[in-house]
């Protein structure tokens, strides 16, 4: 809200204001202001927008802010011997309308306005329309309480109904379009047409013109809700929708409605109905207690119960009772926004100077604990770093163009009932689609970096979400990407990082091949019970090249909600073994394409509680091996707790496995 | 000429333990073994004399000869030993494989770190929560203006049947603020209460460089004894202080937040000029850094809490905001980069 600072010397009584000293105050004490050539702009917050959005509310607040005094207009009116309802009827049908009230002047002489009067409106962001549109919003500016100004001799029947529109009404509004009112939405009419759309815009029909005589002027408190939707509905927002929406103070609409006849009569002249119309009771008053030791503890002020009453005066309320632990207070009616104690709290708070509290640290002392989750992230995050990967945190949305490639690929991953979730209003295509996959983004980012290195790993930890069926899933997941000259190398590291986390964090998982689309080749991880943790595998080269990037491209993607179900993070010890260990390599020739962890789970097998761990050393091809034959070595290591193992012991274990491997899987060994 | 061998023994053993290297092993070896050496000149000084001495002296002498020659064997044996290692430290070596931190992910450990330090534990939360979560819960109704102070990101949602009604549905977004764990936070884990929430929250806002549509916010929210506008000033404080390791201020203003009364905005003072104001703080002296206030009763009332018996404060503060001001970063859309080149600066 602006506002001349020439206009609000008229409400206050003090002879000369430095406002450069009384902008500093409004800011610690009040709102946002400032403060530029003659001109005070506040930011005007919606809780305070009913009273404080207009000359009169704002230099009363000046005044228990700076104590600058504060007068309000004297209203003069001289009413006729004509009885306004020998002339007009307002009838009210709609309880969205809460008061209405009305005057009519006749026989009024409108004009073009006069220079201060035209100055005044258009600083204040209007048109300068007529002498008598342009006092409507001069009055709306001073009390806040929008106005409409109707011609009296355009509506028929002399009556005016307040009622909700009817599907499929339209009318033709001042700005000479043709409006579709909403269902609902409240309208002022006459017995055959919309004359206005209530609190938002007038009707063309009934506007003042130059030639107008009569006129029936309108003030009224409309639903704030039934006011904000159907401006929104119509897409028409006005000033007097603005502050209808923020909630009009019935005592300024009164003050507003014969405020602005008696300027009409001033100016324009004319006879003034005796009488006005009055719909709508008053609002019971709602008496609030304040406590002093409340005051107190919620502001971790000192404060006096004496000086909590000044200042609970300052903001115009009446103390009705005083005890001496608290105050009964009845809030101003120009304060809609005061109906708990907390409101008073801050007023107290805000008037006694937010800049003389001082900061107290009164804990007694709490735990700080760490959300598991994050707990997770950071074990899954620091060891992906450590093993050379640049984290990212990219945007948690994609392109739609993207996300059409990615469609198969989601639904090959969670399941055929998934969809992508889509913003209903996204800023841009390029940002549409919430991610349902971590690794696009990175894909992406590693195209950024491409000229730098060959040799790229990137990951990201991050919030993933898709819609399974109808429901929503949000879930953390981790992934990383890594890119190197050949393709082996990228698979090898990308499997031996899935493993080394899987390691670190304790848990078993088993591998198995799967389809899926975009990838030439993957595979899923499941946990014991057959969780879904997540997969691997080589990017399609049409998919990475259509990223731009020449070299392939190996992924891994970890959903660490499934994770964190069966993680611990307790880490139990175990003693350095005390026995020394026996150590044997162990070689096999078998088929080219059999997968090693089926001689891996055999030897696992057939190893014994003896058997302490299995590491693949060595795969070979080529040379005396073969062709479609591979040579696998293992290192076995064997330890008991209680004794040294004799070599004659670990022999037979072996020859038992050997016997096994030869029957089974018609390895030869080497 | 007896005595005359025990001299040169002599001189060996003395001369023998003062050689450091191989430039004086051959000076040793040229007065000991050379053609005009000790050991020859002497040879040549027995040369006359008798069968007898010759017998006896030789024996001697071949001893002696022994002696130094298994010394200069020993001495040349160590000193190639000693040859060092050749090495040019001023080559660049080779870089292990090192991985960097995104400059967010350090930046958000940090500020969980200085919270952990106050008492502060940290939660997650979802980025896509429901209308009521974001709004609702927190006194911001339906149709009303204040929903206005938000733009909200809405989901395109999939329909749920024929017959439900438009109003039935639960509607959900992207969360317009970390508040929206608040009343969530508070049923899960009960008072007392000291919590930061953490996160990312979206705008439907244009993007320039200080406003991007989705950026990193940090709620705090504390129900406990004590827990006031005093106490959430000295927080704030405290954190700023940590964050920027300087000795700065925190000012209060009143503000307006429905889930908060009273509501306050923080300003710091600005981390430049100390209050003498520049270009950053716009010659105010001081910078805009969160909301705040004191969780407001219907919050609380809607979280299953008491309002009477119970009180503390929120705040909702802009990490990215801080994180451009520590580095001097100008764009807050580089917080996203992927750029290696960026993100190896950080540490
Ligand atoms: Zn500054």
């Amino acid at each position: 809200m602006i506002f001349r600072t020439e206009d609000i010397k008229n409400y206050i009584t003090a002879k000369s204001i430095n406002w450069d000293k009384t902008v500093e105050q409004l800011n610690a004490k009040l709102f946002e202001t400032t403060y530029n050539n003659n001109m005070l702009e506040v930011d005007v917050l919606p809780n305070r927008y009913s009273d404080l959005s207009s000359l009169v509310g704002f230099s009363r607040e000046l005044h228990a802010v700076c104590g600058c005094g504060f007068k309000e207009p004297k209203i003069k009116l001289k009413e006729s011997r004509k009885l306004l309802e020998n002339f007009m009827s307002v009838s009210v049908k709609t309880p969205l309308c809460k008061q209405y009230f009305g005057r009519m002047v006749f026989g009024v002489k409108n004009k073009q306005s006069p220079k201060w009067l035209a100055e005044f409106v258009r600083a204040y962001g209007f048109n300068s329309v007529n002498l008598i549109v342009d006092l409507s919003n001069f009055v709306m500016i001073e009390y806040g309480a929008p106005l409409h100004v109707f011609d009296a001799d355009t509506i028929p029947g002399k009556k005016i109904i307040v009622r909700e529109a009817e599907s499929d009404e339209s009318f033709r509004s001042l700005s000479d379009k043709n409006i579709l009112v909403s269902k609902g939405a409240v309208v002022i009419a006459d017995e055959t047409e919309v004359l206005a759309l209530a609190g938002i815009q007038g009707g063309w029909k009934s506007q003042t013109t130059l030639k107008t005589k009569n006129i029936f002027i309108e003030a009224a408190v409309f639903d704030p809700t039934s006011i904000y939707r159907t401006s929104r509905a119509v897409k028409l927002q006005t000033d007097s929708s603005y502050r209808f929406e923020r909630k009009v103070v019935r005592e300024n609409a009164i003050f507003a409605l014969d405020r602005l006849t008696a300027l009409i009569q001033e100016h324009a002249g004319g006879e003034i109905a005796r009488g006005k119309v009055e719909h709508g009771k008053e609002q019971l008053k709602k008496l609030v207690t304040v406590l002093f030791e409340k005051v107190r503890s919620y502001s971790g002020i000192n404060i006096s119960a004496q000086e909590i009453e000044n200042l609970i005066l300052k903001t115009g309320s009446t103390i009705i009772k005083k005890t001496k632990i608290a105050l009964t207070v009845v809030p101003p009616a120009f304060r809609l926004d005061l109906a708990i104690p907390e409101d008073f709290i801050e007023e107290v708070v805000r008037l006694y100077g937010l800049s003389h509290i001082t900061s107290v640290f009164s804990s007694k002392g709490m735990i700080a604990r760490e959300d598991e989750m994050f707990a997770l992230q950071d074990i899954v995050r620091s060891l992906l770093v450590q093993s050379g990967c640049f984290e990212f945190v990219g945007y948690s949305f994609i392109a739609d163009t993207e996300e059409k490639i990615l469609q198969k690929t989601i639904q090959d991953l969670y399941g055929k009932d998934t969809e992508a979730i889509y913003a209903l209003n996204p800023m841009s295509q390029l940002h549409s689609v919430y991610r349902s996959l971590l690794f696009p983004t990175l894909v992406k980012n590693l195209k950024e970096n491409a000229v730098l290195a060959k040799d790229l790993r990137v990951c990201e930890i991050g919030n993933i979400g898709v819609y399974k069926g109808n429901n929503i899933i949000e879930a953390s997941h981790a992934a990383y990407a890594i890119s190197m000259p050949r393709v082996q190398d990228a698979l090898l590291e990308g499997k031996g990082l899935a493993r080394l986390l899987f390691e670190r964090l304790g848990i078993s998982v088993h591998i198995k091949n799967s389809d899926i689309a975009g990838f030439e080749i993957a595979a899923k991880m499941y946990g014991e019970e057959n969780q879904d943790f997540g997969y691997i595998g080589l990017l399609e080269k049409e998919l990475s090249s259509s990223y731009d990037i020449d070299q392939r491209v190996v992924v891994a993607e970890f959903d660490l909600n499934e994770i964190l179900k069966v993680f611990t993070f307790d880490v139990v010890f175990q003693a350095i073994p005390e026995f020394p260990a026996i150590v044997r390599d162990v070689s096999y020739v078998v088929q080219e394409t059999m997968p090693v962890n089926y001689i891996e789970q055999e030897l696992r097998h057939g190893g014994t509680e003896l058997l302490e761990r299995v590491e693949l050393v060595d795969v070979y091809q080529g040379g005396e091996i073969e062709k479609d034959k591979k040579s696998i070595t293992f290192r076995l290591v064997f330890r008991a707790k209680d004794r040294s193992l004799k070599d004659t012991e670990i022999n037979s274990i072996l020859q038992g496995i050997n016997k096994e491997l030869i029957s089974r899987y018609n390895v030869v060994l080497r | 000429m007896r005595d005359q061998l025990e001299g040169i023994l002599r001189e060996l053993y003395e001369v023998r333990d003062r050689i450091k290297n191989a430039d004086e092993l051959e000076t040793f070896r040229v007065k000991f073994l050379g053609r005009k050496g000790i050991l020859r000149e002497f040879a040549q000084s027995f040369k006359d004399a008798t069968e007898e001495e010759k017998r006896t002296i030789g024996n001697h002498f071949n001893k002696v000869k022994q002696e130094v020659e298994d010394t200069l064997a020993d001495l040349t044996e160590k000193f190639k030993k000693r040859e060092r290692v050749r090495f040019d430290f001023t080559y660049p070596g080779k870089t292990p494989l090192v991985g960097y931190r995104h400059l967010m992910s350090l930046e958000l450990e940090r500020v969980k770190d200085i919270f952990a330090s106050l008492g502060f534990s940290s939660y997650g939360g979802y980025e896509i929560v429901t209308e009521y979560e974001n709004f609702d819960s927190l006194n911001i109704p339906k149709n009303h203006p204040a929903r206005d102070m938000w733009d909200t990101l809405w989901i395109d949602q999939k329909e749920k049947g024929e017959d439900q009604t438009e109003t039935e549905k639960t509607k959900y977004l992207f969360r317009t603020h970390t508040s929206a764990y608040q009343v969530k936070l508070l049923k899960e884990q009960g008072v007392p209460l000291r919590a930061i929430i953490p996160g990312k929250v979206f705008r439907h806002e244009a993007t320039d460089r200080t406003h991007d549509f989705e950026f990193h916010q940090i709620e705090g929210l504390v129900i406990d004894e004590g827990a006031n506008i005093a106490e959430l000033k000295y927080v704030l404080e405290s954190f700023y202080r940590a964050y920027f390791g300087k000795d700065l201020k925190i000012r209060l203003r009143p503000g307006y937040f429905p889930f908060v009364e009273p509501g306050l905005e923080v300003d710091l003072g600005c981390i430049f000029c100390k209050g003498k104001g520049c270009l950053t703080c716009k010659k105010t002296g001081f910078i805009e850094v969160a909301g705040a206030g004191m969780v407001h009763p219907s919050v609380l009332q809607e979280s299953g809490i008491d309002p009477d018996s119970h009180y503390g404060y929120a705040f909702g503060l802009g990490l990215g905001r801080a994180v451009m001001l520590k580095y001097g970063i100008s764009d807050i859309r580089l917080l996203h980069s992927a750029d290696f080149r960026f993100i190896e600066q950080f540490r």
